[in-house]
């Protein structure tokens, strides 16, 4: 795996490569991030395609070994809630499925009703929760990440993730996995 | 970061099927190619433009030193030394030398020396 903060460099001097390969790297956990913030996976495309292309006009702004996925997800979060404002007449009470069908159509329905329970479920917690626990469970990042990420404090985080791993194992039952999935990194 | 088989199974419901992940790269890609080709063309553009700018004033510029040179031209030859009198006999071997260029042309010459001179000739 190329060094992340190598192939920043190599974007910020026009490679098309190098940013071809820090899409590929962001581009599932990108799109989940956005699907949990709009619920929407058609918005939520539109979301990631706009979020990279704004990222790579800034990539300029992103200082000489930062890591790019935090940044990056406060780009793409900056796109959700534009897109969203912009939709904001659009009515989210009916979740659309997959953006699209795939080879298997039992496994695409199968998945269709998970994503819409997930979907369902996640549209019960406040944004920050939401955007908290999706950036640790999905990037694995630590509370001062998600912090740094969202702008809030590293005890707002943690409170966060807790509130919002609680309601989904209320919501959407044992699927979310046991108790004890949280990290251990309460600390951080 | 986590990797791919590293997502717990809430989130891989959010994870985008193939077709999708498809699509959404190759709109990615497509837009940075554009973006980033769009970046170099304009440097390029800009220095065509400087060029195009520029070109009138260089033009005006190598004008102005080519007439220079050529007023230079004709002031440096006439500062150039005049004829020396051995030169002017060996141009015309066969003629006698005139007592007037017998002298040293570099010398001044007295206005009565020279009229003598002519007076003598005569």
């Amino acid at each position: 795996m190329a060094d992340e903060p190598a192939l920043v460099l190599a974007v910020q001097a026009g490679n098309e490569r190098a940013f071809g390969v820090l899409a590929e790297r962001y581009l599932d956990s990108a799109f989940a991030a956005a699907v949990a913030l709009l619920r929407d996976p058609f918005d939520a495309e539109d979301a990631v395609q706009n979020a990279f292309i704004r990222a790579l006009e800034r990539i300029d702004q992103l200082k000489a070994g930062s890591p790019f996925g935090p940044w990056f997800y406060r780009v793409l979060r900056s796109t959700c809630l534009n897109l969203r404002r912009r939709e904001a007449l659009r009515s989210h009470d009916e979740i659309p499925g997959s953006a699209s069908g795939g080879p298997d159509p039992d496994r695409d329905l199968q998945r269709r009703l998970t994503r819409q329970r997930v979907l369902s479920a996640l549209g019960e917690l406040p944004e920050m929760q939401r955007m908290a626990v999706t950036l640790y469970d999905l990037e694995g990042y630590s509370h001062q990440e998600v912090a740094d990420v969202l702008g809030i404090a590293v005890g707002t985080s943690r409170a966060h993730v807790h509130h919002a791993r609680r309601s989904l194992r209320r919501i959407i039952g044992p699927e979310f996995g046991p108790e004890e999935a949280e990290r251990t990194d309460l600390t951080t | 970061m986590r990797h791919r088989r590293d997502w717990p199974a809430w989130l891989e419901a959010l994870r985008p099927d193939d077709v999708t992940r498809e699509r959404l790269r190759r709109a990615i890609l497509n837009d940075a190619r554009r973006m980033l080709r769009a970046r170099r063309t304009g440097w390029m553009d800009v220095a065509a433009q400087w060029a195009t700018m520029l070109s009138p004033v260089a033009a005006v510029v190598t004008l102005v030193f080519a007439g220079l040179a050529v007023m230079r031209a004709p002031a440096e030859s006439m500062a150039e030394a005049p004829p020396r009198v051995e030169d002017l006999v060996g141009s015309a071997p066969g003629e006698a030398i005139p007592a007037v260029f017998t002298r040293d042309t570099l010398e001044d010459l007295d206005l009565d020396v020279v009229l003598t001179a002519i007076a003598t000739a005569e």
